[in-house]
């Protein structure tokens, strides 16, 4: 007798397979559409902290800077520094003097010199020469790298340094601070965006100036700022 | 009748005032350059820059370094 119905074998594996295909499963965790707006405010601006490297001549709140009179719980809001255009000069110096052997070579190796000099001590005067405009362009960088203006929650600090023998460091309070303003003049400066920022004190206290600062107007108001206390310097 | 040679000391000799005039040189420099270091050390204490003041100071350090072997350098060509 012929079988009227056969039952189809069931496959477990494939039954399987075909229920969860038909599973609707999401492959990425859905969530709720963030408008632009709701993003930026979303934004720490507080963890934006900008990394001073070797170059660096401005910096809001900056990372990885401190001072060896900083309070435990004080933090830096600013960081100033003498703009990098105001070293062309002793650049332009530095490589002039560079170069001079080489041209004086070029000079006298047609005509020959009315003296006679030893081999030995050409190479040795000549190594001697390199070094010291190595130590002059190691010096101005120093010079410049340290001669720098923080600004603190409490204070301002002015540490300067220069000719190697020379350093000190100035310190006032924020609510001493009686005057603050900026000069910007000039191309060069209005080209490159740099001034002089002038801090007058209460009494008879020193005057800081913090001579061809970067964005000198914008560093006015962060001092102005944390002045009233307001320690929103990213507005 | 034949001249009087008269021996001039070693010291008096041009090309030694001139070694020597060198080599004083160099160790003012030498002690210059020490300094320097010392100073970078120093303001190092009062600024420290994270990525930059170690740098500085090994620049300074290799400075004294390289004055030292000139001089020992000099010492034996000169």
């Amino acid at each position: 007798m012929t079988d009227i119905f056969v039952a189809p074998k069931k496959n477990p594996i494939a039954a399987l397979d075909n229920k969860v295909l038909k599973t609707k499963i999401p492959l990425v965790e859905e969530k709720p559409a963030v408008s632009q707006k709701n993003l930026i405010k979303t934004v720490d601006p507080y963890s934006l902290k900008k990394k001073m490297g070797l170059l660096s001549s401005f910096g809001v709140r900056p990372y990885g800077v401190s001072f060896g009179e900083q309070g435990e719980d004080e933090e830096i809001f600013l960081f100033l520094r003498r703009h990098i255009v105001t070293n062309i000069p002793w650049l332009v110096t530095g490589l002039f003097f560079l170069l001079l052997p080489i041209f004086l070579f070029l000079i006298f190796d047609s005509s020959p010199l009315p003296f006679t000099t030893p081999m030995n001590f050409i190479v040795i005067f000549l190594l001697f020469y390199y070094l010291i405009i190595i130590t002059f362009l190691f010096i101005n960088y120093t010079g410049w790298f340290f001669n720098i203006a923080l600004v603190t929650d409490r204070r301002v600090v002015d540490l300067n340094y220069s000719d190697v023998i020379y350093h000190n460091m100035a310190v006032t309070k924020l609510n001493l601070i009686e005057d603050i303003n900026y000069v910007q003049a000039g191309f060069m400066r209005s080209f490159f965006d740099y001034g002089d920022i002038f801090i007058q004190t209460a009494g008879e206290k020193l005057n800081f100036h913090f001579m061809a600062v970067p964005k000198p107007a914008r560093a006015t108001e962060i001092i102005q700022n944390l002045m009233g206390g307001d320690k929103d310097v990213w507005s | 009748m034949s001249g009087v040679s008269i021996a001039i000391p070693e010291f008096l000799q041009p090309l030694f005032i001139l070694k020597v005039g060198f080599l004083a040189l160099i160790v003012i420099f030498i002690v210059f350059s020490i300094i320097m270091s010392n100073q970078i050390a120093t303001m190092n204490k009062s600024l420290n820059q994270k990525q930059a003041s170690g740098s500085l100071h090994a620049f300074s350090i290799l400075l004294v370094l390289l004055t030292i072997s000139l001089f020992l350098i000099a010492l034996v060509i000169l």
